[in-house]
């Protein structure tokens, strides 16, 4: 099986065995699209007129002709162009009530994919009359009390042998995964190990939604294997960044239950090594709806996952995307945006991006306006690195010339990932005695540029005999002899008689080790001797 | 006053949440638990101490602070958790408290079945935090600080505070927010004040208890004889009892515990920050003792060893006893030692 014969959309192979025949001829030879067989498809619809609820698009290359499937329906509209758009048509009847599973609400996010030769219709389906649990109230601490009630969704799946339909269910008796499970947006991917549907198990049952997937037998009619999971909304990028996880003004930490963590529109492409690559959505925090991207170095759908720790390439109220190639051999995003504004048409509506799909992830190079009309995403990058530095430092020399000191920092760009981090002193310096300020700085492609710095402030002789003198203290000796010691250390210090002041440590030595394990504790006498010779060798001293 | 005997074996103290604080004045062991503690005749809670001069043999208790009847938590409503640090001289107690009929949110029934509400308040939420005393001497009166608010915002729901002190003296509070509150819990740090009375600024946020490695394991990541696939409602991802500790390369470990298998086993992990700045960025470590015990903490024998301290039966508290455990603090983590 090809390795890009993931999706439809960046399939090379051959579209319809209608091949060179138009969609209208296409559509009359089918005689499903009544409209469409009366006449010549017209475009009349604009794209920004239209509603872009989880618009998901098949190229196809034989017709040239664009395939959009939404949420409602199921219907399919078609384009030349991405910008006009012709009516509505049917492509699914539901079957009698005695033989389906799902009852006759509308479906969500459809989405048709060309596989083996037939085209297979993905459709969220529901019935709020099969419960399968009821919310419980909390009243005492509980961590299993049900929070939502929970009924019948899942996707189903159905074949054609056009775009257009008419789509026949595999099985409308159950769903393809277990019937106790709540999911939605299931999505066809194919890796080494034949397809699979990915989809995506409601928050509304696991609170902290996932995203799951279920090996399929080859004509997708039926599991062919246990589930698998892929992730949790839990993991989305932006709620392990605090400043993204909550909206804008909020504290960091508040009183704020902080779920569901929704799992919605998982789509999948293939990079350049063959990588798997998804695309998710997760509303919430200071980008509202968005899109995240998590990526299977593997190729495989079994991973592992990571999570890109990016920036939603997509935010703002937008999401649900999904890629496909256009006709020029672009790779295009198209999204919804659920509150589209100031454009030529307002609500949900679709946008379109062009994407640059790398083995590093997606991504954003253009927001195309001339085709959807509308205001799109700011696409400039105004966020500096994220700086992770040690904090002031304080410690002892231990020589004349002060201290070599190690630490770790480092610098992370919220689009562009890890980034460089330059500083005044390297790690692994000698600092001298006294105060030294570390400078650091980090800028990421756009320019940004974060800044900080730490301060070092290294303790000499005089200093770590205060501490010496407070750490005796903590034992506090009926015997006054030692800090009796300690002072006169610290006055021959005072005075830079460096050498007196050795002599007076050393025999301060010996005296804390004929009292270790009765004035002082051992562990106690050993800090205080090894602090003791740690001040001569600061000294230039020997003991 | 009488001289202090130490009859009780460490096997022979009920033991939850225990805390060590190792005193050189006197070369004693004290270990903090929470306890009963009545008041003429009156129920109350407070901070019970045992005193040992080898950790083998034990004193018997003595009361070392009661929850104040004058203050925001019900003086009965318990003081888990105990933390006794000693800071420029004098002696913090840090203990959870709580006041179960002040509500901060109600619980509600979601709607449905084929309707949701994603603000629903999952569970019944009240007012519970840390507070500090303080006292002159291990054996206390520890004295609140501050009787009017506790030491994190009273809209939160937080637990397990304890002391964390930069290099340069600065101090935090770092504690754990409650699943009850936010099912993904956070852990969190707030800087206080020199005199540690309150705090110094906002709180800033750590990590949260999903970053636990477990919850994508196959085995620990799923309930008992269940896939990690299934129909039951995800578990709260609980943050307990962080305590840091400086390693010898100034990196920082947190200790702190939290459930897997799907919220049935208590256990005790641990993180890393390797700039040892408090806020992080933190690196989750594989937890290191396992088998509901859990709720442990760092310290120094009189002979030099490094021990781990903690609960064990974390799910059957009348059984409960304290787990010593010898360990390494290295630049990589807690390592236990055979």
């Amino acid at each position: 099986m090809a390795r890009d014969g993931t999706t439809s959309p960046v399939s090379r192979r051959t579209f319809l065995r209608l091949g060179g025949t138009t969609a209208v001829a296409a559509a009359t030879q089918l005689g499903i699209a009544t409209k469409a067989r009366a006449q010549e498809v017209t475009f009349p619809h604009k794209v920004w007129d239209i509603s872009g609820q989880d618009a998901f698009i098949l190229a196809d290359e034989a017709t040239r002709t664009y395939y959009r499937y939404t949420t409602g329906g199921p219907t399919v509209r078609l384009s030349r162009n991405l910008v006009d758009w012709s009516d509505a048509f049917p492509i699914w009847s539901n079957p009698p009530e005695d033989e389906r599973w799902f009852s006759t609400a509308f479906p969500w996010a459809c989405e048709v994919h060309h596989y083996n030769r037939r085209y297979y219709l993905f459709q969220t389906r529901h019935n709020s009359d099969v419960t399968l649990a009821l919310s419980e109230l909390a009243t005492t601490r509980d961590p299993f009390s049900v929070w939502h009630s929970q009924w019948a969704r899942a996707t189903m799946i159905a074949v054609a042998d056009s775009p257009m339909g008419p789509f026949v269910g595999l099985d409308n008796t159950r769903p393809v995964h277990d019937s106790r499970f709540m999911t939605l947006d299931g999505t066809l991917v194919i890796d080494d190990e034949g397809p699979w549907m990915v989809y995506c198990h409601e928050w509304i049952q696991k609170m902290d939604g996932t995203i799951e997937a279920i090996p399929l037998t080859d004509d997708l009619s039926a599991a062919a294997g246990d589930p698998i999971l892929i992730c949790r909304g839990s993991d989305a990028s932006w709620r392990n960044r605090p400043e993204g996880s909550v909206p804008a003004g909020t504290p960091v930490i508040n009183s704020d239950q902080g779920m569901p963590c929704v799992t919605d529109g998982c789509q999948f492409v293939r990079t350049p090594s063959g990588y798997l690559l998804m695309i998710w959505s997760s509303p919430g925090g200071v980008y509202s709806y968005n899109e995240v991207q998590s990526i299977s170095r593997s190729g495989s759908v079994r991973g592992p996952w990571e999570h890109l720790h990016r920036e939603p390439l997509i935010h703002g109220n937008r999401g649900h995307g999904h890629i496909f190639r256009t006709f020029e051999g672009q790779d295009m995003l198209v999204v919804m945006n659920r509150s589209a504004t100031g454009g030529l048409g307002s609500g949900v509506r679709s946008e379109y991006y062009e994407v640059e799909i790398t083995d590093e992830g997606i991504k954003i190079l253009r927001h195309r306006d001339d085709l959807d009309g509308q205001l799109g995403m700011d696409l400039t990058d105004t966020t500096a690195p994220d700086l992770f530095l040690p904090p002031n430092q304080v410690v002892d020399a231990t020589g004349p010339d002060g201290v070599r000191l190690t630490y770790e920092a480092m610098a992370h760009d919220w689009r562009d990932g890890p980034v460089e981090l330059t500083t005044s002193h390297a790690s692994g310096t000698v600092f001298p005695i006294g105060h030294t300020t570390i400078s650091f700085s980090a800028q990421d492609r756009a320019g940004n540029v974060a800044t900080g710095s730490i301060d070092v402030h290294v303790k000499g002789a005089a200093e770590q005999l205060d501490d010496q003198v407070d750490l005796v203290n903590s034992a506090r000796p009926t015997n006054p002899s030692f800090l009796q010691q300690l002072r006169l250390a610290q006055a021959f210090v005072a005075e830079g008689r460096n050498a007196q002041a050795c002599k007076v440590l050393s025999a301060y030595i010996q005296h804390v080790r004929a009292h270790a394990g009765k004035t002082f504790s051992v562990s106690l006498a050993h800090d205080l001797v090894a602090n003791a010779r740690r001040i001569i060798d600061v000294l230039g001293g020997s003991a | 006053m009488a001289r202090t005997t130490y009859p009780l074996r460490f096997s022979d103290i009920p033991v939850r949440e225990p805390f060590i604080l190792v005193d050189q004045a006197t070369q004693t062991y004290f270990l903090y638990v929470e306890s009963d503690t009545p008041q003429g005749g009156e129920p109350g809670s407070g901070t019970i101490v045992y005193q040992s001069k080898d950790l083998r043999w034990w004193s018997t208790p003595t009361t070392v602070y009661r929850v104040p009847h004058t203050g925001w938590a019900d003086p009965t409503g318990g003081a888990r958790s105990p933390a006794v640090h000693l800071y420029g001289g004098r002696y913090y107690l840090i203990t959870t408290q709580q006041n179960p009929s002040t509500v901060i949110a109600a619980a509600q029934r979601a709607p449905g079945p084929g309707g949701y509400d994603g603000d629903s308040v999952w569970q019944h939420q009240t007012a519970r935090a840390s507070v500090i005393a303080v006292a002159d001497s291990p054996l206390g009166p520890f004295v609140d600080l501050n009787l009017e608010t506790p030491l994190t915002d009273p809209s939160l729901m937080t637990l397990d505070g304890s002391l964390h002190v930069d290099p340069d003296g600065t101090p935090w509070l770092v504690f754990a927010q409650d699943w009850a509150q936010k099912p993904d819990a956070p852990m969190a740090a707030v800087r206080l004040t020199s005199d540690l009375s309150r705090a110094a600024a906002p709180p800033i946020w750590l990590f949260k208890g999903k970053s636990a490695p477990w919850y994508d394991d196959p085995v620990t990541g799923a309930p008992p004889g269940r896939s990690l696939v299934n129909d039951l409602q995800g578990p709260p991802y609980a943050t307990e009892a962080p305590r840091v500790y400086r390693t010898p390369g100034r990196r920082l470990v947190m200790l702190w515990s939290s459930y897997r298998r799907h919220f049935t086993e208590y256990v005790q992990t641990q993180a890393l920050s390797r700039t040892g700045n408090i806020a992080g960025p933190w690196e989750q470590l594989e937890p290191f003792v396992t088998g509901n015990k859990g709720h442990g903490m760092v310290f120094k024998t009189f002979d030099g060893r490094l021990m781990l301290i903690l609960h064990t039966h974390h799910h059957d508290p009348s059984a409960s006893r304290a787990g010593l455990v010898e360990i390494d603090l290295t630049d990589e983590g807690v390592k236990v030692l055979e």
